[in-house]
């Protein structure tokens, strides 16, 4: 079904790259169906003689590319996934047996070199996302093993990032001589056949350009200013910056950072504290401008509470604020992003309730006297849509975002329609209208909100605004937790950990929270003076009166204040409904969402009073379904064929979306398909999506060129014999003529989490032959004696800070003559330490040192600096020696030095050293979790080892009783690890 | 250029000279041969991007001479690596040993921060919507997508370290 549907440039593009006898590189535009090329091939390709590997996909692209295989026809067996959850013995069975597979990289390689796959029976090798191929990233290594004894086997690999080839470090050229590729195929969308294929039939668009509103306007305007005033003086504070690229409209683009990373890198460490902080800066204030566009109001007021609260620094440490944060234009920020939520009103506050108790007197003397003036601030709130789970004097503004209202407006129109055009049953396509935005969190909201506009219909977000604002009012408090007394910090967490705990919360813990607010009011009150006039009535004027910059530093003081206030208030207040202060988890226990458990499908032409059972629970008919669905990649084009909409909404602006449409109309003649196209005027988002065009098609031309002039010297057919050159080597080296002279090829064991790193694929470069293992003690073993621990600069810094280095050198000390520390710097980095001593050790430390002055103060300057570590180090463990490398590329040169001459180590007695019988057999490790593991409280480096035979995952080990904890740690440690895992909850 | 005591011996040179007089540094080696617990050759990289093959030959020199390499890039820093040698020569080294901490902000930090791509923000993100480490790791991915600032790779790196198996069976 799905290989009928293939158009005729997609047929052409098959048939001239499916030849099993030439390999190819494949460069396609994005949204042209790349995955349905890719899944023809390998079905041509599906039989038993064949062993296909698929390397380098995605995992939601092999489940997709599975399933895609599946509806075309390529079961029993299909595609299969090897990844690491799988046993050896079973993937050396699926290699032998051939077919479709899909292998995760780090598994190929340790399987190639282990001889678990048979080299030589691969037929052919499909690499995806081969603008990733870079000299030192294991799919390079992949494709040498491969070519090392397979030269008969084809090779095909696919990419639909351009971008990638002009702009990044890497170009084509490279790319394609690490994947020892002679032809390449390139496709842009202006292509000829494509071009005629797509443009036959003219689209129908409704282009909408949405205005920001303004406060929305203004926080948009306030961040482009900071982020210009940011550039201006990271452009100030360093000269070397090349200042054509750098500009604020480059800056939108996520690749930006890279850009301004790799123009410091080999500066990094010149530069100062300031300037690195200036670079992290520009990803933050890129990411707010696209949450501004895309979170609703209190999400995106929330966000920036928490960067304020991020940066404020509870232990009262000297710090450098970013220098964006003390600027005027922040200040707008914030005020407008608080302002678009509510509006905090001259409020009762803490340090005036009994003055309140006296006012209320007041007041009810003065009904009693009949006078006008007992208009409280309750019955003022009211009529402005106060409710009464609020707290008292904050008027909800629950402002909107534009497109939403924009969005139920096209969606009446297209019910208008619907019922104006009624579908032909002999006409293509679904009355189903398809909803397309960004990312999940988007289609969430638009699901929340279209679910729910039936219950305020005259301004249609506002229900699902009032629970934000539920859900932030018990959120609010515990942005303060941490930094509060830690007798109050278990009751806050407590708190939040909300659904079942509230409705319980005991008497005790409210005269807690009561003596707690008591508490802050005297700090309050200690503060006097300036704060004193930051609080209470005249608070706002105060806000006027003081510096712009520093209100927001002081902001944070103000922040606490509020989130006091609130905890205070909540304490007062009924346990809430259930389904609303679910966790994050806004709301999808409503009744409206909850018949539709996927919250996928929604209907929105019924009204849910009248419902009749059938209309709820039963199917429903295209007609009432509107799918919201965020942009996948390949992914979409299936969800097209099995929608097949008239009508597609897009919600946020998407290039490769506009081309699946083209693909999906012009593959289904005489279906006509209407797609509205919403965009923010003149913002941040329209100007992404107009320069994004442009340089995919600027990249194309620039490939095409590139292309035309290019000369590549590979010869595929003739790969170097290997062995031959090292005892070439060997004999020509001076001392070679007494030693003798293995004709064996030099070996080197290295520990199979070491394959994240490029240095084991370099190795191999080195003509060293790499033995993976599972190792106890050290990363890489070079000979008998020699055990080499290997750490890149901030392994370094944070296995110093844990105390894991320290455990590491102990165990090689014990068991190898000659331990090696091997600290290896990054290619095109700086190679310096001086970088560290300046950024301090530890995250939590950052920018506390200057750069040293004199010899007379430096003792006092590295004191606690890494370089005052090694010193440690070197004089605890005498015989310790330290490797200096730039880079892994001389990390090899010095491996394959140390050597020469030199007995081979023996892999079975690597392996056994240090290792426990338990644990002797063991697989593939999962990084990610190990390293988490490794930080937890009372997991050390020597039982961690233990804990992860024992214990599945982390999650397993939250839901371990404290017993069982024990048991697995000791008593202390495990009551240590249990504590932290639970904090907050009641032990 | 030599300093010592009894038990720690540090030899200095500048890749600068040893690139001129290679010699030197090893008769200097000789003199120190076997007398000294701690031996290190404190090394001066003023050589701009000439330091590859001068290092990788100090290396497999120290190796065969039982002396540990300390680089330095500026007078300042080898001079304080001298006074600091001579500072820390009885000092414990507990302070790099492994222990543990007891502030629970920094732990937590430290832990969730080891998952590539979260930031400090993010930590805080998830400490003020869940709270402990194990109703992080009850949370689904959708509870946690909801939160600001956490896309789609973040929360599936989140989920793969708390929920995948540390190992596969063998």
């Amino acid at each position: 079904m799905a290989a009928s549907t293939l158009l005729p440039f997609q047929k052409k593009i098959i048939n001239d790259t499916v030849d099993p006898a030439s390999s190819d590189l494949v460069l396609l535009a994005r949204g042209l169906g790349l995955r349905k090329i890719i899944c023809s091939m390998l079905q041509i390709y599906h039989s038993k003689q064949n062993l296909i590997l698929l390397v380098n996909a995605r995992p939601e692209e092999e489940a997709g590319m599975g399933e895609e295989l599946g509806i075309m026809g390529v079961r029993r067996p299909g595609l299969r996934i090897v990844g690491y959850e799988m046993g050896k013995r079973e993937r050396c069975e699926l290699y032998r047996k051939g077919g479709l597979l899909s292998v995760t990289s780090r598994i190929l390689i340790v399987d190639m070199l282990q001889r678990d796959l048979p080299v030589e029976l691969i037929t052919g090798l499909l690499v995806l996302h081969a603008e990733k191929v870079t000299p030192s990233s294991l799919e390079a290594f992949i494709v040498r093993l491969y070519r090392e004894s397979n030269t008969d086997g084809f090779l095909k690999a696919f990419s639909d990032q351009p971008e990638f080839f002009t702009s990044g470090m890497f170009p084509l050229k490279t790319v394609i001589k690490e994947l020892q590729i002679r032809k390449v195929a390139i496709y842009p969308r202006f292509q000829e056949d494509i071009n005629r294929d797509l443009g036959r039939r003219k689209a129908d668009i409704v282009e909408l350009h949405q205005p920001l509103n303004q406060s929305m306007q203004e926080i948009h305007d306030a961040i482009v200013q900071c982020i210009s005033a940011t550039l201006a003086d990271l452009k100030r504070s360093n000269a070397a910056l090349d200042l054509e690229d750098l500009n604020v409209e480059n800056a939108y683009f996520a690749s930006f950072d890279s850009l301004v990373r790799r123009q410091l890198d080999p500066v990094w460490h010149n530069v100062g504290a300031k300037t690195k902080q200036l670079a992290n800066d520009l990803g933050t204030l890129r990411r707010l401008l696209s949450y501004l566009l895309s979170y609703d109001a209190f999400t995106f007021h929330s966000y920036l509470e928490l960067i304020l609260a991020a940066n404020s620094n509870p232990a009262g440490m000297k710090q450098n604020y970013s220098p964006w944060l003390q600027s005027d234009a922040a200040n707008v920020i914030f005020k407008n992003a608080k302002r678009r939520c509510y509006i905090q009103n001259s409020q009762p506050s803490a340090a005036t309730q009994e003055e309140r108790q006296a006012e209320d007197d007041w007041a009810a003397l003065n009904e009693v006297e009949g006078g006008e003036n007992t208009r409280t601030n309750s019955t003022r709130g009211e009529a402005e849509g106060w409710e009464p789970w609020m707290p008292k004097g904050m008027e909800p503004v629950l402002e909107e975002l534009p497109k939403w209202s924009l969005l139920a407006e096209i969606l009446k129109e297209i019910e208008t329609d619907m019922i104006a055009r009624p579908s032909n049953p002999l006409e293509p396509g679904s009355n189903a209208v398809l909803v397309m935005a960004t990312d999940n969190r988007t289609c969430a909201l638009l699901r929340e909100f279209l679910s729910t506009l039936h219950l305020s219909p005259h301004s249609p977000g506002r229900h699902m605004m009032l629970r934000r604002l539920q859900n932030y009012l018990w959120w609010k408090p515990n942005l303060f937790a941490g930094t509060n007394t830690s007798a109050g910090n278990g009751d806050r967490a407590g708190v939040s950990q909300g659904k079942e705990k509230l409705p319980e919360l005991s008497e005790a813990m409210k005269k807690k929270d009561a003596a707690r607010a008591a508490a802050s009011l005297n700090r309050r009150r200690v503060r006097g003076g300036s704060t004193a006039a930051a609080t209470g009535g005249d608070r706002s004027k105060g806000k006027e009166r003081e510096g712009a910059g520093k209100e927001v530093l002081g902001g944070i003081s103000e922040l606490e204040m509020e989130a006091d206030k609130i905890a205070e208030f909540l304490t007062t207040q009924k346990p809430p409904q259930p389904g609303i202060t679910t966790a994050g988890g806004q709301g999808s226990s409503t009744a409206s969402t909850s018949v539709f458990p996927e919250g996928a499908l929604m209907n929105f032409a019924t009204d849910f009073d009248q419902a009749t059972f059938n209309e709820h629970y039963g199917l429903l008919t295209p007609d009432q379904i509107v799918v919201v669905r965020p942009y996948g990649d390949d992914g979409d084009d299936q969800l097209l064929a099995e929608l097949r909409p008239r009508w597609i909404v897009m919600f946020d602006p998407n290039q490769n979306f506009i081309r699946r449409i083209e693909v999906y109309r012009s593959s289904n003649p005489g279906l006509a398909v209407r797609v509205y196209f919403m965009m923010h005027h003149a913002t941040s988002e329209e100007h992404k999506y107009l320069v994004g065009l442009r340089r995919e098609k600027d990249a194309f031309e620039k490939l095409i060129r590139e292309k035309a002039t290019m000369f590549i010297t590979i010869d595929v057919r003739n790969p170097e014999p290997r062995t031959s050159n090292r005892i070439v080597d060997a004999l020509s080296s001076r001392n070679a003529s007494g030693q003798v002279i293995s004709n064996e090829p030099q070996k080197v064991i290295v520990d199979l989490r070491e394959f994240r790193s490029s240095l084991p694929s370099l190795l191999h470069k080195e003509r060293l032959q790499v033995v993976p293992a599972t190792l106890t003690v050290g990363d890489y073993i070079l000979t008998p004696d020699i055990c080499v621990e290997r750490k890149s600069v901030p392994d370094l810094v944070q296995s110093f800070a844990s105390g894991r280095l320290y455990s590491q050198c102990e165990l090689m000390s014990v068991h190898y003559k000659q331990p090696f520390l091997l600290i290896e710097f990054e290619e095109n980095k700086s190679f310096s330490l001086q970088t560290i001593a300046e950024t301090k050790i530890g995250k939590s430390a950052k920018y506390t040192s200057a750069p040293q002055k004199t010899a007379a103060t430096s003792d006092r300057i590295f004191e606690n600096t890494i370089q005052s570590k090694l010193v440690l180090l070197t004089l605890a463990f005498p015989r310790l020696r330290i490797i200096w490398s730039s880079s892994p590329y001389q990390t090899s040169k010095i491996f394959a030095d140390l050597k020469k001459k030199m007995p081979e180590p023996d892999v079975q007695r690597a392996i056994a050293i240090g290792a426990e019988e338990e644990e002797a057999e063991a697989g593939e490790i999962n990084a990610l979790a190990e390293d988490l593991l490794r930080s937890l409280p009372g997991v050390t480096t020597k039982n961690y080892r233990y804990v992860m035979s024992k214990v599945g995952s982390i999650k397993e080990m939250c839901g371990m009783s404290l017993k069982e904890m024990q048991d697995l740690l000791g008593i202390g440690p495990g009551k240590k690890c249990y504590q932290f895992l639970h904090h907050g909850l009641i032990i | 250029m030599s300093h010592g005591n009894t038990q720690i011996s540090s030899l200095i040179t500048n890749l600068k000279y040893h690139r001129l007089h290679p010699e030197y540094i090893h008769q200097r080696i000789e003199k120190i041969q076997g007398k000294y617990n701690l031996r290190i050759l404190l090394v001066m990289c003023d050589v701009g991007d000439q330091h590859v093959d001068p290092i990788r030959e100090l290396t497999k020199t120290c190796l065969i001479n039982n002396l540990t390499i300390m680089v330095a890039w500026t007078a300042e820093e080898a001079a304080a690596y001298l006074q600091m040698y001579k500072a820390y020569e009885h000092k414990s080294p507990d302070s790099i040993k492994e222990r543990v901490e007891n502030d629970y902000s920094s732990l937590l930090r430290a832990a969730l921060t080891t998952i590539k791509g979260v930031n400090k923000t993010d930590v805080m993100t998830l400490r003020t919507n869940f709270g402990s480490m194990a109703s992080i790791a009850a949370a689904t991915a959708e509870d946690l997508s909801l939160c600001p600032g956490l896309g789609g790779v973040k929360v599936r790196r989140i989920k793969d370290a708390f929920e995948k198996p540390f190992r596969n069976s063998p």
